[in-house]
């Protein structure tokens, strides 16, 4: 029998076998399961949470409910919408609200990043960033000012820092779950403009960046009727692949994240996803 | 003045140092079949291969090899013969460069355009991605870097629409030092795809 080298008093044991791991957008319209599903995933887990979406989401998992996990949930107060008012016409009170929302995306896009440093450089599993569209927001306006700021306008210099969140994730074993919210899409229908049906907001480059696509749905019962297919009320379709092509365009059941990663590769076990519960 | 055309008689199926390709499965088959199944559209084309386009590749690996390796390489640096893995997959990096650290090179010519997230190139800067463009040309380093058991490579991919621009941005290179956890997942999954496929018997 081999003799330890007493070394284990001091250093953690390298794991001897390779982790699978998710790099993926989440999206669908509220009250779908998209965090939820993160926070089955492995633990620790971080929450980068920006949205004052996940009221009542991580309780459950903290308190035993559902599980009693090590979660984190880092807050980020963003005001930007509606900060200034409609009827505000004054140009020097708008050119001063526009600068200080400008300074506060500045100081949260900071506060985001070296969060996700510190939190990849000391163990975190997984990650969270609730949500997506609102960070890329935050980035923009970091950036840019307003929406309206007649700047010149650096996307690749902008893209290529938001896309930093994905590859500093991808460089390490850590899971990355990006939410996704959606909102009207405005445009020009049959002549008129308006709103018609839903669309996702956030980067619009997500999807080249990320490995999996995963559109969370709740169907009506007429829907449900319709695909015939039996999988309930709330299914999960999955878009862009890269783990596993054999699963992309198909619609699977809700699940969890260890229950997809056995999707994602037939034949791992949810020990290979982290999850030991 | 009479003018014949001739036929050159030269053999520019591979380049004038690489050996033969040998039989078996290679590196390309696996990657390139995993890409054709999750981009049928990009990756995806069948039909005669392109292979006097593949040519000019050939002929600057020609050129380029000597240069880097007079330039840069330490001694036995250079086209390595093709190696298989332990599985018995055959690869062939395009150059293996000694010097401090062990390298690997990749020496693309290619059409594609350039710009914005993709294939950026500002010496002196650093990067973490070149942009999904380059997804495949990484996926080989990885694959071949992971073979070696070396986690350090160095691409060079030249622009046929950038050397019309004569800009002097036509030659691109980049230092690429991968995580052991991108080079573990990246083997995984294609190895995982080879096996879904049945290519590893083939």
């Amino acid at each position: 029998m081999a003799r330890k080298s007493g070394l284990a008093g001091r250093f953690t044991l390298a794991r001897d076998t390779f982790m699978h791991r998710m790099i993926a957008s989440v999206d669908g319209e509220v009250g779908t399961g998209k965090t939820h599903f993160g926070l089955t995933g492995p633990a620790p887990i971080l929450v980068q949470s920006i949205d004052k979406g996940t009221e009542g989401v991580i309780e459950k998992f903290r308190n035993g409910e559902i599980a009693s996990k090590e979660i984190y949930e880092e807050v980020y107060d963003w005001e930007a919408a509606g900060a200034i008012p409609d009827d505000e016409e004054d140009p020097d009170a708008i050119l001063t609200l526009g600068k200080a929302i400008q300074e506060q995306a500045i100081e949260i896009r900071a506060r985001w990043e070296q969060d996700l440093v510190y939190a990849i450089e000391n163990g975190i599993r997984l990650v969270i960033a609730d949500t997506e569209s609102r960070i890329w927001q935050v980035y923009r306006y970091a950036d840019f000012g307003s929406p309206s700021a007649e700047n010149v306008k650096d996307y690749d210099k902008l893209n290529g820092r938001f896309e930093r969140i994905v590859n500093r994730c991808k460089a390490a074993d850590v899971n990355l779950i990006l939410v996704r919210s959606c909102k009207d899409r405005w445009g020009v229908f049959n002549g008129k403009f308006g709103k018609k049906g839903r669309e996702v907001w956030g980067y619009e480059h997500l999807p080249t960046c990320v490995h999996e696509e995963f559109t969370f749905i709740r169907r009506t019962e007429k829907e449900q009727d319709d695909a015939g297919d039996g999988l309930g009320e709330y299914v999960i379709r999955v878009g862009k692949c890269r783990i596993n092509p054999d699963i992309q365009f198909t619609t699977l059941p809700r699940m969890s994240f260890g229950d997809m990663g056995l999707e994602l590769v037939p034949g791992s076990e949810k020990a290979d996803w982290g999850i030991t519960e | 003045m009479k003018i014949a055309a001739i036929n050159h008689g030269l053999d520019l199926t591979r380049s004038f140092d690489q050996e033969e390709r040998p039989k078996g499965v290679h590196m390309s088959d696996l990657y390139n079949s995993y890409y054709a199944k999750l981009n049928p559209r990009k990756y995806g084309k069948t039909g005669e291969p392109p292979v006097e386009l593949w040519t000019c590749g050939y002929l600057l690996e020609e050129g380029l090899i000597r240069r880097v390796v007079h330039t840069y390489g330490d001694k036995g640096s250079g086209r390595p013969a093709p190696m298989q893995t332990d599985n018995g997959v055959w690869f062939s990096p395009d150059l293996l460069m000694f010097n401090g650290t062990t390298r690997l090179g990749e020496i693309k010519l290619t059409f594609m355009v350039p710009g914005g997230l993709n294939f950026p190139w500002k010496p002196g800067s650093t990067y973490d991605s070149l942009g999904p463009k380059a997804e495949r040309y990484m996926t080989q380093m990885k694959l071949g870097c992971r073979a070696l058991g070396i986690r350090d490579a160095t691409l060079f991919a030249f622009f046929v629409p950038e050397a019309i621009k004569a800009k002097g941005r036509a030659l691109r290179c980049w230092e690429i030092a991968f995580t052991r956890h991108e080079l573990d997942e990246e083997y995984d999954l294609i190895m995982r795809h080879a096996q879904r496929e049945g290519l590893l018997h083939g």
